[in-house]
């Protein structure tokens, strides 16, 4: 207990919090990017292949992820 | 000598902040900074506020009565605050383009009752919390300078009333940061001169008994706590309690609305944990050594001032004693700015239209001196009822807005009326178990103190409110506008930066676990 205390808790702590926000900066960033693909391929798609087309997303961080391309034919 | 010296350092502080008061132009500039300031500004100020003259005094005195690693326990714990803080709910805030805490509360949920009642806990709770600090440091300095009290007051008052009247949020963090990079100096070379004063590395923790040194500190029944299962859970309790308070509160959180962008949030986020643990293990663990030169210090409170008249050369010896005053400083001049801003923003609510620049920057000023006047007045002649109150102004935030702030962010259900019993019954919570403490015999257990109260009825009355009542479209909206993240955040360079802060942060664990191993378990326990 001594030397898990005295050695490895603040440490640990560090590294614990540092990974922590390592992993949502990423998870944000995949979302953005995935998200940002997947519109960019359907935005060609649909000049391609339609005549009207409007987009509607929602550009919050969870939504992005969801966000739905309603296509209006 | 010493008084010499630290009449001369709060002299350049007072001049830097006035000097500073020339690039306010606008509210915005007074309020927040003009919304411009950098990493290293945010950061400082994030750390000089946290750290009063409470960590150099108070808590100091705490490891040097035989409890260095459980008050380092509690600090690794409360550093936790800061990055959950930063990334789920100061980057939200800083979108919400307001000026103040509780006007943010009261854009969320659209409501003037909200932020009225959130303005109150600031004004109730920061001005408790700056009478205790004030008081604090009046001790200190007529100490140092050998006056009395009320004229030490006096000076201290003169000295962060003058730069945060004047130059309000601006001057608040460059002062904030200067003193911080004060303190931190301070203390960094005048720990490994008490180490050698008092036997030198590794002799310090080879001659100092290990019940000091083990991860429990002093136990038994003449002890401050009876057994290492109560140090445990004085430990996590407050830890944890106070990690809600980091990420939450409005000295803290309140930095974040003067950010240049998220990223700057994120990132002060990061790097203040890595500079407060840093402080407190060195300066706790250094306190433990002084007992082995001088173990009848009395009141322990004063350890970090006794070792810096006899164990430092006289000029080391007088940047302690200024870093301690510019603790101190630094955290009155943010509470001051806080209570201030809130009479002037959320006490008396006015449409922003029909309020001019010149109207709202003369409002806050005048707000400011009124507040840092009856401070004044209520330290020198302290009624009991502040001085209880003052017990509990640290954490009454985490208890009376820590699920209201998750909940403003996370669920788009919760609604006006549940934020608003959620921050009184928070409030009520914190100040009934501190009046069942201090005026009844009933000791409240270890695991169950006045914060852990509140967050529980703030949290009940949150859930029931949210159950009963349903959240407006502007409620939501609002919800919405802020869960918004600009595109420019992920712009590949800054995001490259900010990860490679939490880079560093990894990189500072790993080095903290090989330093704490070799400078204090080794000597400790196997030599």
């Amino acid at each position: 207990m001594n030397l898990f205390i005295t050695t490895f808790m603040c440490g640990g702590i560090l590294i614990f919090l540092g990974i922590t926000a390592r992993l949502v900066l990423t998870y944000m960033e995949y979302n953005y990017r995935t998200t940002g693909q997947v519109f960019k391929k359907r935005k060609v798609h649909i000049i391609k292949n339609t005549q009207k087309a409007s987009l509607s997303y929602m550009t919050s961080d969870r939504q992005l992820v969801n966000s739905q391309l309603r296509i209006r034919r | 000598m010493y008084a010499i010296g630290v009449i001369i350092f709060l002299s350049i502080i007072t001049i830097i902040g006035i000097l500073v008061t020339r690039q306010v132009k606008t509210a915005e500039d007074y309020y927040v900074s003009g919304r411009s300031a950098s990493t290293l500004l945010v950061s400082g100020s994030l750390i000089a506020s946290l750290l009063s003259a409470v960590a150099f005094t108070g808590e100091a005195g705490f490891a040097y009565d035989g409890y260095p690693m459980p008050q380092i326990m509690f600090a690794a714990l409360m550093c936790t605050g800061y990055v959950f803080g930063s990334l789920f709910f100061g980057r939200y805030l800083r979108r919400s383009k307001a000026f103040t805490l509780p006007e943010f509360f009261g854009k969320r949920f659209d409501s003037k009752k909200v932020r009225r009642a959130a303005g109150v806990t600031v004004i109730i709770g920061i001005s408790a919390y700056m009478v205790a600090v004030n008081q604090a440091s009046g001790v200190l300095l007529s100490n140092i300078l050998d006056v009395n009290y009320v004229l030490a007051l006096v000076i201290m008052w003169v000295v962060y009333t003058s730069f945060t009247f004047l130059s309000g949020a601006k001057g608040v963090l460059i002062t904030d940061t200067l003193m911080f990079f004060f303190f931190f100096f301070a203390t960094a070379i005048s720990i490994p001169l008490i180490i050698s004063a008092s036997g030198g590395w590794p002799d310090v923790f080879v001659n100092t008994p290990n019940d000091i040194l083990s991860w429990h500190g002093i136990t038994g029944e003449a002890a401050f706590m009876g057994t290492p299962v109560e140090v445990m859970m004085w430990a996590l309790v407050n830890g944890i309690a106070w990690g809600f308070v980091t990420a939450i509160s409005p000295w803290q959180t309140s930095r974040y609305l003067m950010a240049k962008d998220d990223h700057v949030v994120i990132r002060s986020g990061l790097i203040a944990p890595i500079v407060i643990l840093s402080i407190y293990f060195f300066l706790d663990t250094a306190m433990v050594a002084v007992r082995l030169v001088n173990p009848d210090i009395v009141p322990s409170e004063e350890v970090f001032i006794w070792a810096a008249m006899n164990m430092m050369p006289l000029v080391i010896g007088i940047i302690v004693l200024s870093g301690i005053m510019a603790a101190a400083v630094s955290s009155l001049s943010t509470f001051l700015q806080l209570v201030g801003n809130s009479i002037a923003r959320d006490i008396i609510i006015r449409d922003e239209k029909e309020y001019s620049q010149e109207e709202s920057l003369k409002t806050a000023r005048v707000a400011m001196l009124c507040v840092s006047v009856v401070i004044l007045i209520i330290t020198i002649f302290p009624p009991p009822a502040v001085i209880f109150i003052s017990y509990a102004a640290g954490t009454m935030f985490a208890a009376s807005w820590g699920p209201v702030a998750i909940a403003s962010i996370a669920s788009k259900k919760v609604n006006k009326d549940a934020a608003f019993w959620s921050i009184l019954l928070g409030l009520f919570g914190v100040i009934a178990g501190e009046a069942i403490n201090l005026f009844t015999n009933i000791t409240l257990p270890m695991y169950l103190p006045p914060m852990i109260i509140g967050i529980i009825l703030s949290s009940v009355s949150l859930i029931i409110g949210t159950w009963i009542g349903n959240a407006t479209e502007k409620e939501m909206l609002f919800r919405e506008k802020i869960l918004q993240t600009d595109a420019s955040f992920f712009d590949t360079k800054k995001m490259l930066v900010t990860k490679r802060f939490s880079t560093l942060m990894i990189v500072s664990g790993i080095l903290f676990i090989g330093v704490a191993f070799v400078y204090y378990y080794l000597p400790a326990f196997l030599l």
